[in-house]
């Protein structure tokens, strides 16, 4: 069956590409190996609809986060949570800002930034300043149930889940792909599974994106009532951030050395986990970590240790559970941690384009090549 | 699986400079106690410019290790109380431990016993050694005698403090030029444990660190200026008192010596007075305006 476009993954970025299309009329159909949609980094994430408050190392990132910030908002707002306090914080040591610097990025960037007393939040000594910042959170599961109830809408787009591509190759102008019982023809190719990006490279014979992968843990907390509508991120450097997790009421606590359990420099995955995951999880086939029997133990008791190291005692939050995901990183964003999204078309006749971004609210970059 | 271990999170902050083979050796029987005594715990070692293996033969160790080691890797050599100061900044335990040098004179128990002593309601546990060098004897005379803290300083081996205190001292001072008086002037309660041993030196610097101690956290400066300025008034008064004698017995030609002599010691004085008022205002001016008061080039986090 002929389609004019083949979609790879059912993160945001394949359901947005999918109802972009599907909507101009064309025949879409996404493949997704997980189950469901939104299982991986889309859901398993902080849920940061970013401001650009992230990047005081680069500001090209920080304005176009600004930018895309807006319409964001204006697209999805059903699905964010906006009415909580987002506190930066500068760490008195070991950052690679201070207070002075951010508040001159931040003005700079032209994003909001208003003095608070660290003392307010924080332990004595630990930060040496704190800002209001408007910044908010998305909640996955309400985004999913928005795009799958548009995508019903849309006859031409079909999603099939637990399906994995077993082969692609090119065939003429078109691409066909083998997964399962299935085997579909298209033009236009779109890799949009995030960490897998190099997996599809790989079978193609195409070159890698120079990543790493870190295999990170974020933790689902509980919190008193004093930290109900406060999200805490503290900058920049080995840190921390308790922020409320979309609209569940929870809130997620990441910290930067303590998150990534492990780090694989090969061009596509390679873990030692892959060896217990009882043949779901290899190098070039990576399975879902967070569904995985092989994830490693949580790092709750440093994070949390971390995190209480700097809020002052009557800031509470409980662990409720950890969620694990596979997270590229470009390897040339380490020294001014810059996250630009890669959108790189690798192939042509037949298409294929790959896209790579850790941030959702840039996903409007994918509009350009999708007008192909 | 249900374990006996100490629920409460420790780090041990670690001061390396080239301390070769003994560095993992340390690290060794550091952690053997740990394990056996603590769920969780975490290992910052301060690699103060090492120039030899041990940061290499540090690494290789830690790579096989469950609980992360954290290094600080410092721009520069500065020595051990910034260094310090930045393993403190970065140890995340509820309870840190102090280990200014790898030298183990004592039985590594007594990392645990201090624990216990610390759960008995002290913030502060110095383990010390039953014999020291002369000149830290005559330092910590020094200091006891002129300080108004309630406890008395000495030599120690190693220190456990606790988050509380960590907070009480830097809410009165974010830079802390000597740890040790900063805990004792902290109002927390100290304790001392007592190991039979001699601790060997820590090197140079020293004598600049006990004249800043003693001008920070004691008030000897004070009173060697007020002791030149009551000499000063003393032989002002004793001048006065001559020049009137001279005055009555009529030989005014005299005075003139006299005024020469007077000048002469109060210029003495004064330059003296001045001396020290110099050392305060140089001590206030590196607490107040060097906010960065150590460089840190990297942090390196290693674990299996």
């Amino acid at each position: 069956m002929p389609y004019d476009k083949i979609i790879l993954g059912a993160g945001l970025y394949g359901l947005y590409a999918a109802q972009k299309c599907g909507a101009a009329g064309q025949r879409v159909l996404v493949l997704e190996r997980d189950p469901g949609p939104f299982m991986r980094a889309t859901y398993i994430n902080q849920a940061r609809v970013h401001m650009g408050y992230h990047y005081p190392r680069s500001y090209s990132t920080a304005i176009k986060s600004a930018h895309y910030f807006q319409r964001f908002c204006r697209d999805y707002g059903f699905c964010l949570h906006t009415q909580f306090d987002q506190i930066y914080a500068t760490s008195a040591h070991f950052s690679w800002t201070n207070a002075a610097e951010f508040r001159h990025f931040c003005r700079a960037a032209g994003i909001r930034c208003d003095d608070v007393s660290p003392s307010r939040y924080f332990n004595p000594g630990m930060c040496d300043g704190a800002f209001l910042t408007t910044e908010y959170t998305y909640d996955a599961q309400v985004l999913k149930n928005w795009f799958l109830t548009e995508l019903t809408k849309l006859p031409g787009v079909e999603i099939l889940y637990s399906h994995r591509p077993d082969k692609i190759e090119a065939v003429g102008d078109v691409w066909r792909v083998t997964a399962g019982e299935i085997t579909a023809e298209a033009p236009f190719l779109l890799n949009a599974t995030y960490a897998g990006v190099n997996d599809i490279h790989a079978m193609l014979g195409l070159p890698s994106f120079q990543i790493k992968y870190e295999k990170c843990e974020m933790i689902l907390c509980e919190v008193d009532e004093r930290l109900k509508n406060v999200g805490i991120t503290v900058m920049d450097g080995p840190f921390f951030s308790l922020m409320p997790f979309g609209q569940t009421g929870l809130h997620s606590l990441t910290s930067v050395t303590f998150t990534p359990h492990e780090t694989s420099y090969d061009p596509v995955a390679t873990f030692p986990c892959q060896q217990q995951s009882e043949g779901r999880c290899a190098p070039g086939n990576l399975f879902n970590c967070n569904e995985c029997p092989a994830k490693p133990a949580s790092a709750w008791p440093y994070m949390s240790q971390l995190a209480r190291k700097y809020l002052k005692e009557e800031y509470r939050f409980r662990y409720k559970r950890s969620m694990f995901s596979m997270k590229p990183i470009l390897k040339a964003s380490e020294i001014d941690d810059s996250r630009p999204t890669v959108v790189r078309v690798m192939h042509r006749n037949p298409t294929l384009v790959s896209v790579l971004s850790g941030k959702i609210n840039t996903v409007y970059d994918l509009d350009e090549v999708l007008q192909q | 699986m249900i374990t006996n271990k100490e629920k409460n999170f420790v780090s041990a902050v670690v001061y390396l400079h080239n301390d070769g083979g003994r560095a993992v050796e340390f690290f060794r029987r550091v952690t053997a106690v740990l394990d056996q005594h603590f769920d969780q715990y975490e290992l910052v070692a301060v690699d103060d410019a090492c120039t030899d293996n041990t940061v290499d033969s540090l690494r290789s160790w830690a790579a096989g290790q469950a609980k992360p080691l954290t290094v600080l890797h410092m721009s520069l050599y500065q020595g051990l109380e910034p260094c310090m100061n930045a393993g403190l900044d970065a140890a995340i335990g509820d309870y840190v431990y102090e280990f200014d040098s790898t030298a183990m004179p004592y039985q590594p128990e007594l990392i645990f016993e201090a624990y216990q002593t610390a759960l008995r309601g002290n913030d502060i546990i110095s383990v010390c050694p039953t014999h020291t060098s002369g000149s830290s004897r005559l330092f910590y005379r020094v200091f006891n005698a002129n300080s108004h803290s309630a406890y008395q300083l000495r030599t120690d081996a190693f220190r456990l403090v606790t988050r509380r205190a960590i907070n009480r001292v830097h809410a009165s001072s974010e830079n802390l030029p000597y740890r040790k008086a900063a805990y004792a002037a902290s109002g927390l309660k100290m304790a001392d444990l007592e190991f039979e041993g001699r601790m060997g030196d820590k090197g140079t610097g020293r004598l600049a660190l006990a004249a800043d101690s003693l001008a920070l956290y004691t008030d000897a400066g004070y009173k060697v200026s007020a002791g030149v300025a009551i000499v000063m008034m003393v032989l002002a008064l004793i001048e006065l008192a001559y020049t009137l004698v001279i005055f009555c017995a009529g030989h005014p030609i005299e005075g003139w010596t006299t005024m020469m002599f007077v000048l002469t010691l109060g210029f003495a004085g004064v330059f003296a007075v001045l001396t020290i008022v110099v050392k305060y205002l140089s001590l206030l001016v590196d607490l107040t305006f060097k906010k960065q008061k150590y460089l840190v080039e990297s942090i390196e986090k290693i674990q299996k």
